[in-house]
């Protein structure tokens, strides 16, 4: 049964330029953040992070 | 190698591009949890879409967890009921919105009787116990897995695993019996 059930979900592999569209979407944001930080900013985390976690870590 | 987990602190502290190795590492496969659930042009539209959310989330992920696959399917399949319900919200805006669309999988599904009758069988269980059973069978995840992504404990995934498991196994050896007496009738 469970072959059966891998059977029914195969998918043919995605074709590279799909990949490289999602992957460019992500630059994007990437390369936005790391404008947006300076050198020294850099070391800060983005929102979300929590701040105690990260003091935490760099003790 | 460095872990997914390694990689995305980094990514945190001060390397954002450090993420994108992760993204390299998985991408087939989430592109294959969303094709298999959503078809193969609308996992194209939507894996973009993952990775933005994914880097934007990224700051809460815990960095002992070593493989982020599980995480990521978390988002893809959020992504992909955002996707369900938006084209609900098109075709009728007072419909009740549907959590997963699995008629439209399988009409995806071309092949024999005996998958048929399986595509039908899973059709039947209720969505949760589908949910962690197509997590584990189609993307190869272990019932704790299966419930990181769901949110849920994994004593509770194992045993919608389990009820599943049993619910497809009584169809399919019913089906099998039904088949043996049409032999003897003929």
């Amino acid at each position: 049964m469970e072959g059966q059930l891998s059977r029914l979900g195969r998918v043919s592999p995605p074709a590279a330029e799909v990949l490289e569209a999602a992957r460019d979407a992500l630059w994007s944001a990437v390369a936005a953040e790391m404008l947006a930080t300076g050198p020294d900013e850099g070391r800060r985390a983005p929102a979300g992070q929590d701040a105690t976690r990260s003091r935490e870590r760099e003790a | 190698m460095q872990t997914d987990g390694v990689l995305i602190e980094r990514s945190v502290r001060g390397r954002p591009d450090a993420f994108v190795e992760v993204v390299r590492r998985h991408e087939v496969a989430v592109h294959g949890f969303l094709a298999r659930r959503g078809g193969r042009e609308a996992a194209g539209d939507l894996l973009g879409e993952v990775w933005l959310r994914a880097f934007a989330a990224r700051g809460g992920y815990d960095p002992g967890r070593a493989d982020a696959l599980p995480w990521l399917y978390g988002i893809a399949r959020n992504v992909l009921r955002e996707h369900w319900r938006a084209g609900r919200d098109l075709a009728d805006p007072v419909a009740e919105v549907p959590d997963d669309p699995w008629d439209a999988v399988v009409e995806r599904i071309d092949s024999g009787a005996s998958a048929r009758t399986l595509a039908a069988a899973v059709r039947a269980l209720p969505p949760d116990e589908r949910d962690v059973l197509l997590l584990v069978a189609w993307e190869e995840l272990t019932p704790t897995e299966a419930a990181a992504v769901l949110g849920i404990p994994a004593g509770t995934a194992r045993s919608r695993l389990h009820r599943a498991r049993t619910a497809l196994r009584a169809v399919l050896s019913r089906d099998d019996r039904e088949e043996a007496g049409a032999w003897k009738v003929n």
